[in-house]
């Protein structure tokens, strides 16, 4: 098959040593993604908190955190937690934490990503806390409940399932957006998809590969969170167009 | 309402299928096939020339922003040897590339001509067609001055800086790796621009920085410091350069080689090398005895 002067050779998506490189890449890519989710959503969860809590200086912490994160490019954070967040160490500190951490970008990559999302997360539980109307709270401190048994036994059941298509939006974000990674030198998809080209010069069969890992991720984490939502689906709760 | 949904989701899933044929078929500029160069340029009175923007001294911006470099001002004496061969005053179209872009941009048919520092590799030769090699240098190490790494089997479980699109580096690490010359192996840590490498470097993120004795010596140049670094280590490979230039284009393949010929045998070009590398220049770096009897095999007779 040929076309534009192109010959096809889709065996360097498997040809050895490429092959087992893609696998490495898409592990990569699902592991890195995967932690940086799960600090997002326990970070992210615990700065939303912080932004409604009736104290001041939470408040003010929660909201400094999502401005700082969310209002700047997450290429510039990458590098800055690259390049930049080891310096702020003592140099022997920073000595053993390059001798000591195997493959230390991998690891500035996840946090760069988890802190990131986290403060988009902030912002959609918050918001998912914003939305429920204020008589839910009257009506539960009126059975006797306590602040802490109000979130946890009334608001935060409700919270969690409005903020669920958000959430999916965020979890699919974060799988794209670990695709900056290459440019701290992570090897995920991505990256394997540029390293293979530039040995092969096959670079449409190397991207179109990354591309449908990309793809082949989302459409399972959006099923994945179509049954979740389905799962604890409160009837009566939130109109959905079933 | 069911129903609907569906619709919806086959329709989103072949929306996205769509757009992932509509990506990879941007990738792919269309290429001008089989058209003569040459004949092109005559007719046009205009040649697109590559060149690098971001390795010193062959292709750079100076501190005053202009784009210079070696490889420009071979790209300047092609055009001239243009002009008189077609008796017109021929135009040039600087267009940038990086090392990921290079090939592409030539195999595609952006450019006529790429001129950068680019190893003639047998890879390459498959997708794209190379000058005669113009440049000769090899791998060597950049370390921190008194660095324990002397040469490259003190690189034995140490981190190793490298570019990711300098595929001939690459291969030459791996194979000193698989012959026992570094053992145990080193780590190699992979970035996409020398700079960066660099700035690593600096930080101690890895211990020496590993590609062409050429580039070490322009990074050193632009350091800070020039005292605080220092290169060591034989030639693991040799690198030859090659001016890269489309497949089948064998008048155009001829013609730039001539050109070069030319240059070499009228001492123009060891003019423009004396310009960069010569001690005045941006980097200096003595001409070597391979490379100057590799500059005496090119001075074919006419």
């Amino acid at each position: 098959m040929g076309f534009l002067n192109y010959t096809f050779d889709w065996s360097v998506l498997w040809r050895h040593p490429y092959g087992n490189m893609f696998i490495k890449g898409v592990v990569t890519t699902i592991h890195l993604s995967l932690l940086a989710w799960m600090i997002a959503v326990i970070v992210g969860i615990a700065i939303g908190i912080f932004r409604v809590l009736p104290i001041r200086s939470f408040r003010f912490a929660g909201s400094f955190y999502v401005q700082i994160f969310r209002n700047t490019p997450f290429l510039v954070q990458l590098f800055f937690w690259y390049f930049a967040a080891p310096l702020l160490l003592p140099e022997p500190a920073q000595e053993w934490l390059y001798d000591n951490v195997p493959n230390y970008a991998y690891w500035a990559g996840v946090a760069a990503l988890g802190t990131y999302t986290a403060s988009r997360v902030a912002e959609h539980f918050r918001s998912g806390l914003l939305a429920i109307p204020h008589d839910q709270y009257r009506a539960a401190y009126s059975t006797g409940l306590t602040t802490m048994q109000t979130y946890r036994y009334v608001i935060a059941p409700y919270a969690f399932r409005i903020i669920i298509p958000p959430f999916t939006t965020e979890f699919l974000t974060c799988f794209k957006n670990s695709s900056l990674a290459m440019t701290i030198g992570v090897m995920e998809v991505t990256h394997t998809a540029y390293y293979v080209d530039s040995f092969t010069s096959h670079g449409l069969e190397t991207t179109t590969a990354a591309s449908l890992v990309y793809l082949c991720i989302a459409l399972c984490v959006a099923l994945f969170m179509s049954f979740v939502e389905k799962r604890i689906y409160i009837p009566g709760m939130i109109a959905r167009g079933q | 309402m069911k129903r609907r949904t569906n619709r919806i989701g086959k329709m989103g899933f072949s929306l996205a299928l769509g757009a992932v044929c509509v990506f990879v078929s941007l990738a792919v500029a269309v290429p001008s096939q089989g058209e003569n160069i040459l004949d092109k340029i005559e007719k046009t009175g205009k040649v697109a020339m590559a060149f690098r923007e971001g390795s010193v001294p062959f292709g750079y911006m100076n501190e005053k922003g202009e784009w210079v470099g070696f490889g420009l001002d071979l790209g300047c004496e092609i055009v001239n040897a243009l002009s008189a061969k077609f008796q017109k005053e021929i135009s040039l179209e600087k267009i940038p590339m990086i090392p990921q872009t290079r090939i592409p941009l030539v195999a595609n048919g952006t450019v006529d001509i790429g001129i950068g520092s680019t190893t003639i590799t047998l890879a390459r030769e498959e997708v794209v067609d190379f000058s005669l090699p113009y440049f000769l240098t090899g791998t060597r190490l950049l370390v921190p001055k008194g660095s324990p790494i002397r040469d490259f089997p003190d690189l034995a479980g140490k981190r190793v800086g490298m570019g990711s699109g300098s595929t001939a580096n690459i291969k030459g690490i791996d194979s000193a790796m698989e012959s026992g010359l570094i053992k145990p192996a080193c780590e190699k840590v992979l970035f996409e621009e020398h700079n960066k490498g660099f700035l690593a470097l600096q930080q101690g993120k890895i211990h020496a920085y590993f590609t062409d004795a050429s580039m070490l010596v322009g990074m050193v140049a632009k350091a800070q410091k020039p005292d605080d670094w220092e290169i060591v280590g034989r030639y693991l490979t040799y690198e030859p350069y090659g001016i890269i230039l489309p497949e089948n284009q064998g008048e155009w393949r001829d013609f730039v080689n001539a050109a070069l010929i030319g240059m070499i045998k009228s001492g123009r070009f060891e003019e423009i090398y004396e310009k960069w590398f010569g001690p005045k220049g941006e980097v200096p770096m003595p001409m070597s005895t391979e490379y100057k009897t590799l500059l005496k095999a090119l001075s074919y007779p006419d």
